[in-house]
């Protein structure tokens, strides 16, 4: 029984090593990302720097504070990007998804265990990049406290499953529709406002905060921050909760969605 | 008289190759130190000719240089050292003016336009080519109708299986009704029905045209079918450059009889017969039930021979099968010495 | 020579047309990607609106004048993507693959070739979007849509567009000599993050950087700010724009030239 688990262990380990090495071997295109990234911070940096200068302190947050907050939301993007959705997409559309039928190993465990491999290995070369970007040529803060700091890493951890599950969720979903890029463009953008990642969400307006509060994307990005840089020890727990639900969740969904297309699979016959 | 259409002298194409070292270490040093340079003869020294008219086989290894040559001679790549001169013409200097008598009709890389239905594709090459219109629409239609593809032509490219993508590959490649057709691997991937077709349409299109055709293939039943010359490569050097025929008559040694008995022959010792014919060999197999002999056509008495296995194995013998030596084999045999000579140098 | 520009002028309206045509065929799968294709034009739309819900200006422009860059940026980055998207693929899949040759193999020009081989209409949603973005604005502001403000726009956005043709064609010719080790094109399109923007909210340096090396605020800023006339200071350095259009369509025709002969010495 021991040695079961501890050969379903293995093997996911294996697939987190390759997909860590993987990112080695692709060190330009990462670097080229970062810098894409590195980009899309500096415009903000600016945009947000001027409005708050004019007027300081809304929203609690200070020129400095809200920096920190748009590094870290750049170096979690980094760190959570991946290809799950394409090649999901691939999969189904090939026909390669077959193949996985035969295979000992969970199709969803598989991308998610290939995602977490690969956000460890950007968190070793990448993120510390990013960091170093910030602190040279902005006025950041990275001096929180240990306890954040841990629970920070936590979240992370959340961020990462999250992401990667709803990338799979749209992979997914592809098997029953049409249009295929459509609904993952749709996706990221939708993603890329509701997380935070542009801006903290307490600068939306009322309508919208609501709408974030209903949505898996808050906890990619505003949540982990939120828990970095503020000291309310309970609702950093409680935030932690709505993440790991958020996990379990979307992880629900994703299993029914296997079954349910790989059921079709066999009956149909690829 | 078939004049020369081309012509090529000590034609030689080199590549630099930078040596990499492996591993983590290695790959910090690479950054930093100059690494080695070697310089890798993909075609060495070569030279050839092609007559007018005719239609050459470019065979050899995968590596051998035969794609090499192909994209020099269509002006693609530019030669390291050596001439060139086909229809008068230098394929890299004078390419654009060159392009336009030449046909390239390559199997993985399609000419035609993706999402376009085929005659649009067909109908802006005739743009490209200048092709006067009432001259091409007639060629257009005198083809579509010669190999059906009447259903074909208003398909987008995309949804055309491979069979009927390499058909309409191959009419693209020849609108412009080229003096010189190259054909890298074109029958690659197709099942046997429409490789035979394949090889129809040449066939045609050489009568039709008077094309000269230079064809590159793994496949030597199409070689046979299709070509009368023959060029061998084998790590960027010519080792044979000739007709067909000569090469079936020059290597052409090894044959094969196969009795099949009803009876097996255990107690049957060849090496009588052997010596006596000087055969390559004989023997047995399947348990004694077959009795397979090679030899030499040519140096043999085969009416002899044929006559002592009849008495030997008279009232067991329930067929027997005569096979010569395939282009495959000879060839195979070619490269094997040809390795065997390399090692020696 | 006039012959020949003749011909090619003739080639390309027919192919732009043709795949035109051949896109109309199906017209359900053209909706679903119009509709998609503006989210990204929507969500820069909705950014816009969260800035100003938190301030009254930017430097000294309000909502619609921003509105107003937005709207040309979007139309010369959609132009761009309708007609040149092709130059995306280059280093990625055309030098790679081999797909150049080709290419190389037809009697007219491999450049031409290359971006004619693919319109995206996908993108038009962004042109239509920027185009509509303009009108809207400038009659919320209350600046006269006349003969001039037309010819303006059109005149300079395609300048922005060929402007931009040569900074990509610089960097994707790159790929002849880097091949799949590095594709620059991520980078080059990220920095449209700046071009929606008045430019007085950054520092001298971005400044200069983003007027001069690569040319991204004449996408938007510089015409606006030439008609709404905001910040005097830079009201008149839209003019630089037709040099720079020449020099990097120069500097990128010869780094193509000199990566397409490298192409046919290497054979990749």
């Amino acid at each position: 029984m021991i040695k079961l688990l501890k050969n379903k262990l293995e093997k996911y380990f294996s697939i987190i090593k390759i997909n860590f090495s993987k990112v080695l071997v692709y060190k330009y295109s990462f670097l080229i990302e970062i810098i894409s990234l590195l980009f899309q911070f500096t415009a903000s940096v600016y945009i947000w720097k001027y409005i708050l200068e004019n007027s300081p302190q809304i929203k609690n947050y200070s020129v400095i504070s809200l920096t920190s907050y748009l590094l870290f939301s750049t170096i979690i993007k980094a760190i959570t990007q991946n290809t799950t959705s394409i090649d999901i997409e691939k999969d189904i559309r090939t026909g390669n998804i077959y193949n996985f039928l035969i295979l000992p190993i969970d199709y969803i465990f598989l991308y998610l265990f290939r995602d977490i491999g690969s956000s460890l290995g950007r968190i070793l070369l990448n993120s510390w990049l990013i960091g170093i970007y910030g602190l040279l040529f902005f006025n950041v803060n990275i001096y929180y406290g240990i306890v954040n700091y841990l629970l920070f890493f936590i979240s992370i951890v959340f961020s990462i499953l999250i992401y990667s599950e709803i990338s799979i969720l749209i992979g997914l979903i592809s098997f029953w529709t049409v249009s295929q890029n459509g609904l993952r463009y749709a996706n990221s953008v939708i993603s890329a406002f509701f997380s935070g990642s542009l801006i903290p969400l307490d600068f939306y307006p009322d309508l919208l905060k609501k709408i974030s509060l209903f949505l898996p994307y808050r906890s990619i990005i505003y949540v982990p921050i939120t828990i970095l840089q503020t000291n309310t020890i309970y609702s950093n727990l409680f935030q932690l909760l709505i993440q790991f639900l958020w996990v379990s969740v979307l992880f629900f969904i994703n299993n029914k969605l296997k079954i349910k297309a790989f059921n079709s699979l066999e009956i149909v016959g690829g | 008289m078939t004049d020369d259409i081309i012509s090529a002298t000590n034609l030689s194409k080199t590549y630099k190759v930078y040596l990499n070292k492996k591993g983590i270490i290695g790959n910090i040093k690479n950054i930093f130190i100059r690494r080695e340079k070697i310089n890798i003869a993909a075609v060495d020294n070569i030279s050839f000719i092609i007559k007018s008219n005719s239609v050459t086989g470019l065979l050899g290894p995968n590596g051998a240089g035969k794609t090499t040559i192909i994209k020099m001679l269509t002006g693609i790549l530019s030669p390291t050292d050596g001439t060139i001169k086909s229809m008068g013409l230098n394929p890299f200097s004078d390419r654009k003016k060159y392009v336009k008598n030449i046909g390239v009709c390559l199997g993985q890389k399609p000419q035609l336009w993706w999402d376009l239905p085929v005659i649009e594709s067909y109908k802006m090459l005739s743009k490209i080519y200048s092709l006067e219109e009432d001259s091409f629409n007639k060629y257009l239609n005198y083809l579509i109708k010669k190999w059906n593809l009447e259903d074909l032509l208003f398909k987008p490219v995309r949804k055309l299986s491979l069979g009927q993508l390499s058909r309409c590959n191959l009419i693209a490649s020849i609108l412009h009704k080229p003096k010189l057709l190259f054909l890298d691997e074109p029958t690659l991937g197709l099942d046997i029905y429409y490789k035979n077709i394949f090889l129809e349409m040449i066939k045609e299109i050489k009568k039709d045209l008077n094309t000269t055709i230079i064809l590159t293939s793994h496949n030597l039943y199409e070689i046979e079918e299709l070509c009368n010359n023959i060029i061998l490569i084998d790590k960027g050097k010519i080792i044979f450059s000739d007709t067909l025929q000569t090469l079936k008559n020059m290597y052409e040694k090894e044959n094969e009889i196969i009795l099949i008995l009803s009876k097996p022959a255990n107690d049957f010792d060849g090496n009588q017969l052997k010596e006596k014919y000087n055969l390559f060999n004989i023997e047995k197999l399947d348990n004694n039930s077959k009795i397979k002999i090679s030899f030499d056509k040519k140096k043999i008495n085969l009416e002899n021979l044929i006559s002592d296995l009849l008495v030997l194995f008279k009232n067991n013998i329930k067929d027997i099968v005569f096979s010569n030596s395939s282009l495959e084999k000879i060839i195979q045999n070619i490269l094997i010495k040809d390795h065997s000579n390399n090692i020696d140098r | 020579m006039i012959k020949k520009a003749l011909k090619y002028i003739s080639l390309y309206f027919k192919f732009n047309l043709l795949y035109i045509k051949t896109q109309l065929m199906y017209p359900k799968d053209f909706i679903i990607w119009f509709i998609f294709g503006s989210f990204s034009t929507i969500i820069n739309i909705f950014f816009m609106k969260v800035i100003y819900y938190n301030t009254p200006l930017l430097g000294n422009w309000d909502y619609y004048q921003t509105l107003m860059i937005l709207g040309y940026s979007s139309t010369s980055i959609g132009l761009f993507n309708i007609f040149f998207i092709n130059i995306f693929s280059l280093g990625s899949s055309y030098i790679i693959e081999g797909k150049l040759d080709k290419f190389l193999i037809r009697p007219i020009n491999v450049l031409f070739q290359l971006l004619v081989e693919r319109i995206d209409l996908d993108n038009i949603s962004e042109l239509i979007i920027g185009v509509f973005l303009i009108v809207y604005s400038a009659l919320k502001i209350g600046y006269e849509i006349n003969v001039f403000l037309i010819l303006f726009s059109i005149v300079f956005i395609i300048f922005s567009v060929f402007t931009l043709l040569g900074l990509f064609l610089i960097f994707a010719s790159t790929n002849f000599w880097l091949q799949e080790k590095i594709n620059f094109i991520p980078i080059l399109y990220s920095l449209f993050n700046f071009s929606r923007f008045p430019i007085t909210i950054f520092n001298k340096k971005i400044k200069l950087i983003l007027t001069f090396i690569m040319p991204y605020f004449y996408l938007g800023y510089y015409p606006v700010n030439f008609l709404l006339k905001i910040d005097t200071k830079y009201v008149y350095t839209i003019f630089y724009q037709p040099i720079l259009c020449l020099i990097f369509l120069t500097i990128g025709g010869i780094v193509w030239k000199i990566g397409l002969s490298k192409y046919e010495s290497t054979s990749i």
